[in-house]
């Protein structure tokens, strides 16, 4: 097995070079120049609104639900009135991070610090950043936040503050770069799931959740 | 390899031409992909000079491909995951096979374009496998025993009362009712438990970074997301000119992505995925593999289809497609369809066997004006049609048109603007009118100007203004 795949990548790269011209690697210098060519900006759409105000403006395009909380208390009110406006119950699951752990949440729900469960209703977890051009909201996957918790429960809610909003993904790339990090999973996440798979025409939670909803502390 | 049917393409594309449902499905579908493309990227004053820099980034990557996929490939590794390389389709299925081990085991599939290239399915299959595509396009034509139409928008010609019938008898208890809600909701449970209970993971990626050996993933509905991040195992099916140097490149190629095959400015779930569990992490596969597949590619490379290399499988081409409008995927009988499919599959299967696919071009230029990496298709397509010539391939052009024109002939009205195009199919493919002439039903056309059929110029200028 590892010397065949030995053999099919060398045989790959041989093709490829004798395609390009070349009969070996990259001369050394260019390797050198190449690798230094990371993190090029390039054209991207210019938007003049504020951060936060284009975030929501976005994410409601997209069919995210978006609200504003001035304290770890408004927060939870906030979640908990959607909650009782969707009539979704009180049984919730946290992500395991100390970020959702700061927030007094409603003694009568039933939270969970846990990862999600098949047939889970509610999640809450916390962003790694949120991009203002698209509304998205950007996940990483951890000890403290399960990639799970943003996929299986019917309604995704996440806790973003404000100023982890940038302006752009690639100031998310900024981001990790400057913390060193390269997550085993991250997520842009930019609204309920969807398919228009019948007909074209759109339909909301198709297999992540039906419904998406994202508080935004100032 | 579906090679040998190819020879009947006229007889596919006058079966298609006179299937209503069908063309009541695609009528449907061109309608809605052109309006959503057409505004998301007229808000975008940035537009062509995104696409412009798309264009240089692909080429600079695969003048360097090597380099490139060597970091990526070294990079997967530091990131816990496994490499495999994959000289041919059928290496790439043994490799999948051997990684799935003893038969049994359930596999969640996502959508992989690669993997219906390589024909993973009935080898995971007779190896003992129960495979479950995932996308709900992709299970619906699962369950019809069909291939995928359209690279993005699998059951595109499927009508909902299609659906409903097929998981009236595939769910049989579990039928409910009848709006697209209910159909959704059906296969959202049906699929759960496919998710949940799933060794093995099996997707496909829209892009791999050099940079930190991530594989993207993009979707709408979430289920390749599930399909990554529930089961034990992970397998990416990926091909070799997927790779793009850094994560800015890949936000540029997200942006044109989006607004080109679907009219958003951004899919629903774009997801980076990098290797394994890690130590501490609440969850993951335990085991990461990506497959990387060669196939021809390095050959195209060198070739003079290298600028076919860019395209970044985002369906526009299709989507603005008179052809493809009229006759829908199937009608072409390969992996790929429409414009990009006309000039990879000759490639794949050989001129001799999809030598009337360059034919099925009108030249009205729309798939190279909205290609998002500038792929110069119909220039690919004549050249693909100049080696017919050369080697003396003269194919079922003649039939084709014939058929085109029969059909468009009868539903003047309907079907105007695809009319004049297929009009304009027909004078430059069966050719002169000493050719058409030996056709009987073509004598209408031939002889009298006034068939009810706008002249090019009409169509060109419909298209342009994005009329139907
Ligand atoms: S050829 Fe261009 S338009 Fe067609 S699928 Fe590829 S990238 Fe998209």
């Amino acid at each position: 097995m590892k010397a065949g795949n030995d053999a099919a990548r060398a045989e790959i790269l041989r093709a490829i070079r004798r395609a390009l011209g070349r009969d070996g690697p990259l001369d050394p210098g260019i390797a050198r120049a190449l690798a230094a060519r990371a993190a090029q900006p390039h054209p991207r759409p210019h938007y003049s609104a504020g951060l936060a105000q284009r975030f929501a403006q976005k994410l409601r395009a997209a069919d995210g639900s978006v609200d504003f909380a001035d304290n770890l208390a408004g927060i939870a009110a906030r979640v908990d009135a959607y909650l009782a406006r969707h009539k979704l119950g009180n049984t919730v699951a946290l992500a395991p991070d100390r970020r959702l752990d700061r927030i007094p949440w409603p003694a009568h729900w039933q939270a969970e610090r846990r990862n999600a469960r098949p047939g889970d209703g509610v999640g809450i977890t916390p962003a790694f950043a949120a991009v203002a051009e698209t509304g998205s909201v950007a996940l990483s996957a951890s000890a403290q936040t399960p990639a799970a918790l943003n996929l299986l429960p019917a309604t995704h809610i996440v806790i973003v503050e404000e100023q982890q909003i940038v302006p752009y993904m690639e100031d998310v790339w900024q981001l990790l770069r400057a913390a060193n990090h390269n997550p085993r999973a991250l997520f842009f996440i930019t609204g309920p799931s969807r398919t228009a798979d019948i007909e074209q025409t759109l339909q909301l939670g198709a297999h992540g959740p039906t419904r998406f909803f994202v508080v935004v502390r100032r | 390899m579906r090679a040998a049917a190819q020879n009947n393409f006229p007889r596919r594309v006058q079966v298609a031409l006179g299937n209503e449902t069908l063309q009541r499905a695609l009528g449907r579908a061109r309608a809605g992909f052109q309006d959503k493309r057409r505004r998301a990227v007229g808000q975008v004053a940035e537009f062509e000079r995104m696409r412009r820099a798309a264009k240089e980034i692909k080429n600079h990557t695969l003048t360097h491909l090597d380099f490139y996929l060597e970091k990526f490939a070294d990079a997967v590794r530091a990131n816990g995951g496994q490499v495999h390389w994959a000289r041919t389709a059928g290496e790439a299925r043994d490799i999948v096979v051997g990684i799935c081990g003893a038969g049994g085991k359930k596999i969640a599939k996502g959508k992989t374009m690669v993997a219906e290239e390589i024909e993973l399915n009935p080898a995971l299959e007779k190896a003992g496998h129960e495979v479950t595509e995932t996308d709900l396009g992709e299970y619906i034509v699962q369950l019809a025993g069909e291939a995928p139409s359209h690279i993005i928008a699998p059951a595109v010609h499927k009508t909902r009362g299609e659906v409903l019938e097929l998981f009236a008898r595939h769910h049989g208890a579990k039928k409910r009712g009848g709006d697209t809600a209910a159909i959704v909701a059906e296969a959202r449970q049906v699929l759960r438990e496919k998710f949940t209970g799933a060794d093995i993971g099996i997707t496909g990626a829209n892009f791999l970074i050099a940079e930190t050996g991530a594989s993207v993933l993009v979707t709408n509905e979430g289920n390749g997301d599930l399909c990554s991040c529930l089961p034990p195992v992970h397998i990416v099916t990926a091909a070799i000119e997927k790779v793009l140097p850094t994560l800015e490149d890949l936000a540029l190629f997200l942006r044109l992505l989006g607004r080109s095959a679907t009219g958003q400015e951004i899919s629903n779930y774009t997801t980076l995925y990098a290797g394994a569990k890690r130590e501490g992490d609440a969850d993951g596969p335990r085991e990461f593999h990506l497959v990387l597949l060669d196939n021809g590619r390095s050959a195209m490379l060198g070739g003079e289809f290298r600028d076919m290399l860019r395209c970044i499988r985002c369906g526009a081409c299709l989507n603005h497609c008179p052809v493809y409008g009229s006759i829908g995927g199937h009608a072409y009988d390969a992996v790929y369809s429409g414009p990009m499919g006309a000039v990879l599959t000759p490639l794949s299967a050989g001129l001799r066997v999809a030598r009337d696919l360059p034919n099925a071009c009108t030249l009205n230029g729309r798939c190279r004006e909205v290609c998002p990496v500038d792929i110069p298709l119909p220039d690919l397509l004549r050249k693909h049609r100049m080696r017919e010539f050369e080697q003396k391939l003269g194919g079922a052009r003649g039939r084709l048109a014939l058929v085109l024109w029969a059909f468009f002939a009868l539903r003047p009205r309907l079907y105007q603007a695809a009319a004049g195009a297929l009009l304009y199919l027909l004078k430059k493919t069966a050719g002169r009118r000493g050719a058409l002439r030996k056709f009987p039903l073509a004598g209408g056309w031939t002889q009298s100007r006034d068939l009810p059929v706008p002249e090019g110029k009409t169509f060109l200028r419909r298209w342009a203004r994005g009329e139907r």
